[in-house]
Parts: structure tokens; C-alpha cells; sequence
């Protein structure tokens, strides 16, 4: 549960992947909290073969957000690391469609397919 | 410190090949990395190190053939060597003499 995510914030996780990573957006979708991390979950459905209902049905503890098109590209397109064009480039900085957002806990990675190795700093 | 917020960083990890012995240690083939932006090369050496078995001496980080000095963070590798560039940032290792 969140509780047992809560002991691994202090420490630095490392993914091991065979596939290139999915992008992961490190975006703040609410005034309450801060810049959380989130892949969009059509990517992830796609990774896993899988479809959006069957994937919110098996995992009704990963958290899905919805955020507009347009919201999106402003946060994400303000960070240093998607400074390059073809990155961002799938998405409309004007668009109100909305995106769904998974949040990108430990125990997505897993499912993923990714090995994690925590480090204390 | 909670690093689970912060930004990410893609890695590719590939082992810098000849004059090298093929590597019978890499337990897989999985050379893709994801870490906080706060994570530095010495981080990622640890855990490197471990994966291989290897002590820590023994593995060196590269981008563009040259050695990162232990204290850069993922964030200023990214910015001074691959701004502008796609997602994921190439490095590469090295596994100096085995001997122990």
C-alpha cells in the first residue's frame, strides 16, 4: 500500500528495462499536491497488450488521472528533459481532449516488466 | 528527500565492447535504465556494479568515450551532453582487468 511506498522515498530507484522505457511525465495535477510522476495510459495498455477497461479493472489501485491535451503539453513541454522536438510532438498544445494519466508507482514498473534496484544515497 | 517525485531520466546502457572479453557476468540483457534526476554516476555505478558482481573499482561510466566523474547528477549529464536530443541518453561501461 502507499504506506510501504512511503519507506522507499528516500531512496534512489533504479529500472532495468530490455525495451526502451515509456516516456514518463512528471507532472502536478492538482493545486493540493505536488509534481508527481505518470505515463499516459495508452501507452501503457499498448506496452501490455491489454485494453483501458480490462487494464482499470485489474488494477483498480493504480491511480488514473485525467488531464486536458492542452495542460499537459504546457507542464511537460516547461521541462528541460523534453527539449527536444520529436518527443513532444504527438501532442496538440491546444487540444481540449483529455489524456488519461497512470501513475507511475513501483508496482507498475513491475508489471512492466522492469527489475528495481533501490540504492540509499 | 522524496525521489520518487522527481523527473526521470532514460538511460541506454551499453557495455563498451572490444579490446574486452565477451562478458559471461551480465546476468541479462537488459541495458535500459530509468532514475531520479538526482541520482549521480557514482549511484548508478553501485547498482551497475552489483547487477555484474563486480567490485566497485572495477566498472567505469562513459559518455562519448570519456570517464564521468562520480559526483554528476543524471541532471546536469543530460543537460551539458544531450539537450535537445531524444530520450534515452546513450552511455556507455566499462569493465576494467577481473583480477581481484
Amino acid at each position: 500500500g502507499d504506506e510501504d511506498e512511503d519507506d522507499f522515498s528516500d531512496v534512489f530507484e533504479f529500472e532495468f528495462l530490455d525495451e526502451p522505457p515509456l516516456p514518463c511525465y512528471n507532472i502536478q495535477v492538482c493545486l493540493s499536491q505536488g509534481p508527481r510522476n505518470w505515463l499516459l495510459l495508452s501507452d501503457v495498455v499498448k506496452r501490455l497488450k491489454m485494453s483501458s477497461r480490462i487494464f482499470r479493472c485489474n488494477f483498480p489501485n493504480l491511480e488514473v488521472v485525467t488531464i486536458t491535451e492542452a495542460e499537459f503539453y504546457k507542464q511537460t513541454s516547461l521541462s528541460q528533459l523534453f527539449s527536444c522536438a520529436t518527443d513532444l510532438e504527438a501532442f496538440n498544445p491546444e487540444s481540449k481532449e483529455l489524456l488519461d494519466l497512470v501513475e507511475f508507482t513501483s508496482e507498475l514498473k513491475t508489471l512492466l516488466g522492469s527489475e528495481l534496484h533501490w540504492l540509499h544515497p | 528527500h522524496y525521489f520518487r517525485y522527481d523527473e526521470h531520466v532514460s538511460l541506454c546502457l551499453e557495455k563498451l565492447r572490444p579490446p574486452q572479453p565477451p562478458d559471461m557476468l551480465c546476468p541479462s540483457q537488459q541495458k535500459y535504465v530509468r532514475c531520479s534526476v538526482r541520482a549521480q554516476i557514482r549511484h548508478l555505478r553501485r547498482v551497475l556494479c552489483h547487477r555484474l558482481g563486480l567490485s566497485l573499482q572495477h566498472v567505469q561510466i562513459l559518455f562519448d568515450n570519456e570517464p564521468l566523474p562520480d559526483h554528476m547528477t543524471m541532471k546536469q549529464l543530460w543537460l551539458s551532453r544531450w539537450f535537445g536530443k531524444p530520450a534515452p541518453l546513450l552511455l556507455h561501461y566499462s569493465i576494467k582487468d577481473k583480477r581481484r
